[in-house]
């Protein structure tokens, strides 16, 4: 169905309605007009017929009498009417002489006709007044005309109005139709007008804000747009977007130039294709080793690849990824710095020393053990220094122990296993790891372990590292001769393991306390590496939990919050 | 009962043959894969004592040749440092018996050798009994009077044990700390007074009173084999 402009639909709806008004009022104007002038006409045709008899029976020619009058009138005798037939009066006549009366008619033919019956002799006939059919539609052709020519007149202005109209009404819509085209093809500059009346107005002042809202928005976004773009162009560090199937959707101008590519051509190229990190006895880090994916399940995670990019001799570089946002995750790129280089060198040497320190510790622990339970009875001096030495072994374990489960997180390679948790075991074990610490700064150890000691799952000897730090932070932190407090609670699904003692406290939240390398405000230099609260945070945030710290009647507590089923 | 030893480490390697030496056993010592696979052919030990991290094979590939075709005796004990851990894993699916991470314990270390021997059907178990108390050593469980086992941890075992040796006999406080732990101060006073608390509630009919670990105020603590009654 083809579709009208608003303008010319107005325009033939007014004039039809105009022309439909017009057509009524003329039919029923004409209809009243021909009627009266028929009745006037006969009227007149009677009161003559009246006026000729009478001036007949005063001896008068009737003919003669009405003449000038325009009324034909004349005298039939029998004879004429008896030899009349086709003259369309002849029942008329007929009629008046035989009923003995007058009889009248109105003929579109013969016009307005009155006939009396005349009486007397000779030859009593009828006589018949007659105002012409042309007298008789004059008038009525003469309304007519004038209606019709009325009816033009009204048409003419109908149509002029419905036109000015259409034009006042249609004007501001087809404007508006035009600017809201603009709109839509994205021209903000033009201003919308607000043309003809108040809904119009309202319109176009309506569409006018949305144009303006439109045009601040466009802006602030191009603005947002160009400021990350100089910001991500401003970071020294390459900045590349994957998606889901790990292909690079954008890639920032340093990362190009670190991978020694184009961006146009990076884009769309899976991950692993572009950075070609060095295959670890034949396999890629892609498949079983990579950050994005790592981040993906786990949360930002952080690795040192040696990349092949661009052909040239591996490099190392540090890649930090996150979690996903919006379907995209972000890589940031760097070379390894000199200083990074040498805290992975660090960091393995420490791995390697640690390592290569344990067996002689091990052999010394094991000596010391033997001789202890060789020297009781005999000599308690002797027994004394044997226990000093135990001391110190384990102090020395603790410490390696750290050091090499600091490497191990910070390179990302602690995992930690899930099997059932002998809480009695994992405690016995930790105190006697600290009992010696204690020992020498006279502190007293207590243990609230509940009978049967609440079921954990997790990495029992991870967990006992835990407590072991948690323990010797107690003792080193704990004024001498105090007493330090550890037990365990149960609070449905999660398992508190808790050290309790009645030193000064964190000056800090937990968060900040747990850094790697921070020590207490009190902590003397010589003890420990401040890797202690920073080991237990990794290794319990591996288990789901977390390490919070409480203060009550003087005593600071630490707890170990883990959930009960282990971290899934 | 013959054992090889193989550790590259002279100090540890000596150390472990002492201790084993000096619970009874027949020592052979190797230094490294090679020196191991010639030991266990010529002398047919019947354990072996393998530290993983050897200078010439790789520890895991030793474990399955060491077994041989043969994989109902000779039992292996693997000795690892803890980095290791997937190893201990793969050596233990490959048919270890058992492992200790160093640093060890030597008594542990002989408590793990005892158990792997038993459980080859090597060495006859020789569980704990006195009186109405008897223990699995192997599996830590203590059962007294016909009550259910309860498992017991290593040290309350050595403290039952210690006291079980010299039953009806008061042992004064002080020798127990040294034997359980190796101390001497105050704190390890009150941490004897725990365990023997715990190890109440675990094997006494009323912890409230005690029958069958028995204090003697000022001195130290009694073990009795009948509850009491035969006293």
């Amino acid at each position: 169905m083809a579709r009208w402009s608003f303008r010319l639909g107005l325009t033939v709806w007014a004039l039809g309605l105009v022309a439909a008004a017009i057509v009524a009022t003329a039919g029923v104007s004409y209809f009243m007009v021909a009627r009266l002038s028929h009745e006037e006409a006969l009227a007149r045709a009677e009161r003559a017929a009246e006026r000729a008899l009478g001036a007949r029976a005063r001896g008068l020619d009737p003919e003669l009498f009405e003449a000038g009058t325009g009324v034909e009138v004349a005298v039939r005798d029998r004879a004429e009417i008896a030899g009349a037939f086709d003259d369309p009066r002849v029942p008329l006549w007929r009629e008046a002489l035989e009923g003995g009366g007058a009889a009248s008619i109105v003929d579109a033919e013969v016009g307005a006709v009155a006939v009396r019956a005349l009486t007397g002799e000779p030859s009593p006939g009828v006589l018949e007044a007659r105002i012409p059919a042309a007298a008789v539609e004059a008038p009525v052709r003469r309304f007519a005309a004038r209606v019709l020519a009325a009816s033009l007149l009204v048409a003419l202005a109908a149509a002029l109005t419905a036109a000015f109209a259409a034009r006042r009404l249609g004007g501001p819509l087809a404007q508006l139709a035009r600017a809201a085209e603009r709109l839509e093809a994205g021209e903000l500059g033009r201003p919308i007008p607000s043309p003809g009346g108040t809904e119009t107005a309202a319109l176009g002042a309506t569409l006018e804000r949305a144009r303006v809202r439109l045009a601040e928005a466009g802006a602030e976004l191009e603005r947002r747009r160009s400021e990350l773009e100089s910001v991500v162009a401003g970071i020294a560090e390459g900045v590349v977007a994957v998606d889901r199937d790990r292909r690079v959707r954008y890639l920032s101008v340093p990362a190009a130039a670190l991978l020694g590519v184009e961006p146009s051509q990076a884009v769309g190229r899976f991950c692993g294709d572009l950075l070609r990190p060095q295959a670890v006895d034949g396999v890629r880090p892609c498949d079983d080793a990579c950050p994005i994916l790592h981040a993906r399940f786990r949360g930002a995670s952080h690795a040192v690849e040696l990349l092949e990019a661009a052909g040239e001799p591996a490099r190392p570089v540090v890649i930090g990824a996150s979690a996903p946002s919006g379907g995209l995750q972000v890589l940031i790129l760097r070379e390894e710095s000199q200083v990074e280089a040498a805290q992975r060198a660090r960091d393995a040497a420490v791995a390697d020393l640690s390592h290569e320190l344990q067996t002689p510790l091990a052999a010394q622990g094991a000596s010391l053990e033997l001789l202890r339970e060789r020297v009781t009875e005999s000599d308690p001096h002797a027994l004394d220094l044997v226990l000093a030495l135990e001391a110190g072994t384990a102090r020395l374990r603790r410490l390696i122990d750290n050091l090499l489960e600091s490497v191990r997180i910070e390179s990302g390679q602690l995992s930690v296993r899930h099997v059932p948790v002998d809480l009695e075991e994992v405690f016995e074990e930790a105190v006697a790891m600290t009992r010696p610490l204690a020992g020498r700064r006279r502190q007293r150890l207590e243990v609230e372990l509940p009978h049967p000691p609440p079921a954990l799952t997790g990495d029992p000897q991870r967990l006992g590292q835990v407590l072991v730090n948690l323990l010797s932070n107690a003792s080193k932190y704990g004024p001498e001769g105090s007493t330090v407090r550890l037990g365990a609670t149960a609070d449905g699904e999660r398992i508190g393991l808790w050290v309790e003692d009645e030193g000064p406290g964190f000056q800090e939240p937990a968060p900040r306390a747990a850094a790697r390398f921070r020590r207490g405000p009190s902590e003397p230099r010589q003890e420990g590496s401040g890797l202690g609260l920073w080991i237990c945070r990794s290794i319990l945030e591996r288990h789901g939990g977390s390490l919070a710290v409480t203060r009550a009647d003087g005593r600071t507590r630490v707890t170990a919050e883990l959930p009960a089923r282990g971290a899934t | 009962m013959k054992l090889l030893v193989v550790d590259d480490d002279a100090d540890l390697r000596a150390i472990l043959a002492f201790a084993l030496r000096g619970a009874g056993y027949f020592v052979v010592e190797a230094r490294d894969g090679a020196g191991a696979l010639a030991a266990a052919a010529a002398e047919r030990p019947d354990l072996v004592v393998l530290d993983l991290n050897l200078p010439d094979a790789d520890g895991l590939d030793l474990v399955s040749r060491l077994r041989g075709g043969d994989p109902a005796s000779r039992p292996i004990l693997v000795l690892s440092v803890r980095a290791a851990e997937e190893d201990v894993v793969r050596a233990l699916d490959l048919g270890a018996d058992d492992y200790l991470t160093k640093p060890f314990s030597p008594r542990t270390l002989l408590a793990r050798v005892r158990a792997v021997l038993r459980r080859a059907g090597i060495e006859r178990p020789e569980p704990l009994e006195a009186g109405a108390l008897s223990v699995d050593l192997e599996r830590r469980l203590a059962t007294v009077a016909g009550a259910p086992p309860v498992r017991l941890t290593p040290l309350e075992l050595r403290l039952l044990q210690y006291l079980v040796a010299r039953a009806r006999e008061t042992v004064p406080a002080e020798r127990l700390l040294v034997h359980v732990w190796g101390g001497r101060g105050e704190g390890d006073r009150q941490l004897l007074k725990q365990l023997v608390h715990r190890l109440r509630l675990k094997i006494e009919p009323d912890p409230a009173s005690p029958r069958y670990l028995v204090t003697d105020a000022g001195e130290g603590y009694r073990f009795e084999p009948d509850g009491g009654q035969g006293a």
